[in-house]
C-alpha cells in the first residue's frame, strides 16, 4: 500500500508538462510509465546512489540534490520488485535503513567488483540445443573494462564427473613404483572413472573444458535467453537485480531477491549461486 | 713601306679576328658549358621551384574569419526554409540556392559543440552540400552560423557552426 | 637513495592510478557530447520514419537507408525480441530496415515517445568510449481490409565516443566521432 502511494507519488512528479507534438494521447499516459521505469542497470545505479532527478538527468557532485538522502529515500523503495512477493516489505525497509544510515550511508560503485552477472545462453552441444549459465565480471584491461567469464554451469559437466572417495574406491596400489607403475594398465582399463585416481585437491576446471569443446566445434553460441545480477556490495546483504517486462510502473531493472548474509555465509551463498553445490 | 703597313694591317685584322672568334667561342663554349648538361639544369630548376613551394608552405594561408551578420542571416534563413520544407522538390530548391552562396560545394563546415578555457570541441567536420542535404533528412536545424571565411569573390569557403 | 626508491614508487602509484581514472570527460563536456549522441539518435528515428513510411518512393529509402547505415560501426546488429516470441532474432542493420520497409501494411505510422535515457560513458581497454541509450517507439500499421497491428518497444542503442583528428584547410581539427552500435530491440507490456 505505501509503495503503491509513493509510486503514485513519483508517477505525479514524472508527468510531463510540455507538449509534445509527435506523441498521441495514449502515448502521453505510457510515457508516465515509461519514465517511472528502471530502463538500465546504469540507472540502477544512479537511483540507488541519488544520482538523478526524475527525468533521468544526472547530478554531478558540485549539484545540491547530489546524493542527497531525501532523494534517495524517495528512490529506494520503487528500485524493488513489489509485485511478486519475494521481496518481504520489513527485508526491504530493513536493507533501506541501513543503505540510508546517517553516519555511513551505502551507495555502489559500478567498477567495485562485488557484484555479477548470471547469463542464461543457449548453445548448440553435438548437435542439440543446450542451456549454459555464464557468470561474468567486470575486469579491468587496458584503457577501460571488460566483461569477462568467471565461471559456468553446464549440467552435462556436472555428470561427467563423480569422484568416488569412498572406503572401496579403486586404487594404484602403494608399491606400483617398484614396477614401473604397471599397475596404471589395469587402473586405466576403468575408463568411465578414471578421476578416482587424481589427488585429494583435485577438482573439475568446467571452464576449460567448455573453452576447449568451443574450440574444437563441440559447443556452438546460440543466443542469450535472460540475464540476472547478483551483488554483494552492501556489507551483511545479498540482492538479486532481474528485469520485469511488465504493464504498470514497477518495471525494469528491479531487486527481485533480497537476503541478509554475514561474512561467514557470504561464501556459501556464492557458492550456490555459482551452482556449487 | 706599303707593303709592311699592309702586313700590318693584315695582321692586326687577323688578331682582331682571331680575338673576335675567340671571345665567341668561349662565350660559346660557356653556352655550351651551361647548356650542356641540360639534366642538371633541369635538376636545378626543378631545385629552385621546390624550395619556392616549401616557402609558401612555411607561410601558412592566413584565415581570416568573419562574422558577416547580413550572409549569416541569410544563410540561416536557407537553413530553416530547408529544414522545413513541405516537399522534397522545394528543399532542393532551397539546397541550389544557398549552395550559390559558397564557393565550392564541398566547402568545410566545422560544427563547434563546446567551449572552455580556450579549447573547442566540434562534432565531425562535413560539406555544406552534405549539411545542407542532412537538414533536408532530418529537419534537425539547431545549428547556428558562428562565423565564415570568404574567398576573393565573396563566397563562402569555410563556415563554422555553433550547436 | 631509499628516498629515491620511495619517491619513484609513489610517482608510478599516481600514474597508473590516473590512467585508471574514469569518467576522463568532465561533466559538461560530457552533456555536449551526450547531446552529440542523442542527435545521431535522433536522426535514426527520423531515418526510420521515413524508411517505414508506405509514402516514401523505392529510391528515396534506398538513400535514407544508406545515410541510417552511415551511422554506425561496421557489422552493428539488431537482436530483436516480442512478446510472443521471447527468443531473440538477430539482424544485420541494413537487413533490419529492408524488414521494415517491405512489411505488408497499408499505412503505417511510428512515433516516439519524447523520453530518452543516457548512460555514463564507460571506456574500452581500447580508450574508446562506449554507453547506452534508451529510447521508446510506437508502431502502428494498418491494412485496407482492416486489420491493425500496435506495439511498443525499447531500444537500447550502443555508442561509441572516440577523439579523432582531421585536416581542413590545412588546420588539424580535433572531434568527438560518435557512431552507434548493436541495437537492442524488446517489445514492452506499456
Amino acid at each position: 500500500m505505501r509503495y503503491g502511494l509513493l509510486i503514485t507519488a513519483l508517477v505525479i512528479t514524472f508527468t510531463s508538462s510540455v507538449a509534445q507534438r509527435s506523441v498521441t494521447d495514449e502515448m502521453k499516459d505510457t510515457e508516465d510509465e515509461l519514465y517511472a521505469s528502471t530502463k538500465q542497470i546504469n540507472q540502477f545505479f544512479h537511483r540507488f546512489n541519488g544520482e538523478e532527478d526524475e527525468r533521468g538527468n544526472r547530478y554531478y557532485p558540485e549539484d545540491k540534490k547530489y546524493r542527497d538522502a531525501g532523494l534517495r529515500k524517495k528512490y529506494l523503495p520503487i528500485l524493488f520488485d513489489t509485485e511478486t512477493g519475494y521481496v518481504k516489505t520489513e527485508t526491504a525497509n530493513s536493507f533501506i535503513k541501513e543503505v540510508l544510515d546517517k553516519k555511513n550511508p551505502v551507495f555502489l560503485d559500478f567498477h567495485s567488483g562485488d557484484w555479477f552477472a548470471e547469463v542464461n545462453t543457449t548453445f548448440l552441444y553435438k548437435g542439440k540445443e543446450v542451456s549454459v549459465l555464464l557468470y561474468m565480471i567486470l575486469q579491468q584491461q587496458g584503457q577501460g573494462y571488460e566483461w569477462v567469464i568467471d565461471d559456468l554451469s553446464f549440467d552435462p559437466y556436472k555428470s561427467s564427473f563423480k569422484k568416488d572417495t569412498s572406503e572401496q574406491k579403486m586404487f594404484i596400489h602403494p608399491m606400483s613404483h617398484e614396477l614401473d607403475f604397471m599397475t596404471l594398465r589395469k587402473a586405466f582399463r576403468n575408463t568411465q572413472n578414471p578421476e578416482q585416481y587424481t589427488s585429494r585437491k583435485w577438482e573439475p576446471d568446467y571452464l576449460t573444458l567448455f573453452l576447449f569443446e568451443m574450440k574444437s566445434g563441440a559447443l556452438e553460441f546460440k543466443t542469450v535467453k535472460n540475464v540476472k545480477f547478483h551483488f554483494f556490495e552492501v556489507d551483511g546483504w545479498y540482492f538479486e537485480l532481474s528485469n520485469f517486462n511488465r504493464p504498470g510502473y514497477n518495471t525494469g531493472w528491479l531487486i527481485s531477491n533480497l537476503v541478509k548474509v554475514g561474512a561467514a555465509e557470504q561464501k556459501q551463498m556464492k557458492d550456490y549461486l555459482y551452482d556449487k553445490n | 713601306m706599303r707593303q709592311k703597313r699592309l702586313n700590318i694591317s693584315l695582321i692586326n685584322t687577323t688578331l682582331l679576328l682571331a680575338l673576335i672568334v675567340g671571345f665567341s667561342a668561349c662565350k660559346n663554349k660557356k653556352k655550351v658549358a651551361e647548356v650542356s648538361d641540360p639534366q642538371e639544369v633541369r635538376d636545378q630548376i626543378e631545385e629552385e621551384l621546390a624550395e619556392e613551394q616549401t616557402e609558401e608552405k612555411e607561410e601558412p594561408e592566413e584565415r581570416i574569419a568573419t562574422k558577416e551578420p547580413n550572409k549569416s542571416q541569410k544563410l540561416e534563413n536557407y537553413f530553416t526554409a530547408i529544414a522545413n520544407a513541405p516537399s522534397a522538390t522545394s528543399a532542393n530548391g532551397s539546397i541550389s540556392e544557398a549552395l550559390t552562396m559558397f564557393g565550392r560545394p564541398d566547402a568545410p563546415v566545422l560544427i563547434v559543440i563546446y567551449r572552455k578555457d580556450g579549447s573547442t570541441d566540434y562534432d565531425e567536420p562535413t560539406t555544406i552540400k552534405k549539411y545542407l542535404e542532412y537538414l533536408k533528412d532530418t529537419g534537425n536545424n539547431k545549428a547556428k552560423v558562428e562565423e565564415m571565411v570568404l574567398d576573393d569573390y565573396g563566397k563562402i569557403k569555410e563556415l563554422v557552426l555553433k550547436k | 637513495m631509499k628516498i629515491f626508491k620511495y619517491i619513484t614508487l609513489a610517482a608510478t602509484l599516481l600514474l597508473v592510478s590516473s590512467a585508471f581514472a574514469q569518467d576522463d570527460i568532465d561533466p559538461r563536456r560530457k552533456q555536449a557530447i551526450d547531446s552529440l549522441a542523442l542527435e545521431k539518435v535522433k536522426d535514426l528515428s527520423k531515418y526510420i520514419s521515413i524508411i517505414g513510411d508506405k509514402k516514401t518512393q523505392y529510391s528515396e529509402a534506398q538513400r535514407v537507408m544508406d545515410r541510417a547505415e552511415e551511422l554506425f560501426a561496421p557489422d552493428s546488429e539488431m537482436g530483436v525480441s516480442s512478446l510472443s516470441k521471447e527468443e531473440i532474432s538477430y539482424y544485420k542493420v541494413r537487413q533490419y530496415f529492408e524488414r521494415l520497409m517491405a512489411l505488408n501494411y497499408d499505412k503505417v505510422s511510428i512515433k516516439w515517445y519524447d523520453i530518452h535515457y543516457i548512460s555514463d560513458l564507460e571506456q574500452q581497454p581500447d580508450g574508446t568510449f562506449v554507453g547506452v541509450i534508451t529510447i521508446y517507439q510506437r508502431f502502428e500499421g494498418t491494412s485496407d481490409d482492416g486489420m491493425s497491428y500496435k506495439d511498443t518497444t525499447k531500444k537500447d542503442i550502443t555508442i561509441y565516443v572516440k577523439k579523432k583528428e582531421t585536416q581542413i584547410a590545412g588546420r588539424t581539427i580535433e572531434f568527438w566521432d560518435v557512431l552507434l552500435g548493436d541495437v537492442r530491440v524488446t517489445e514492452t507490456s506499456a
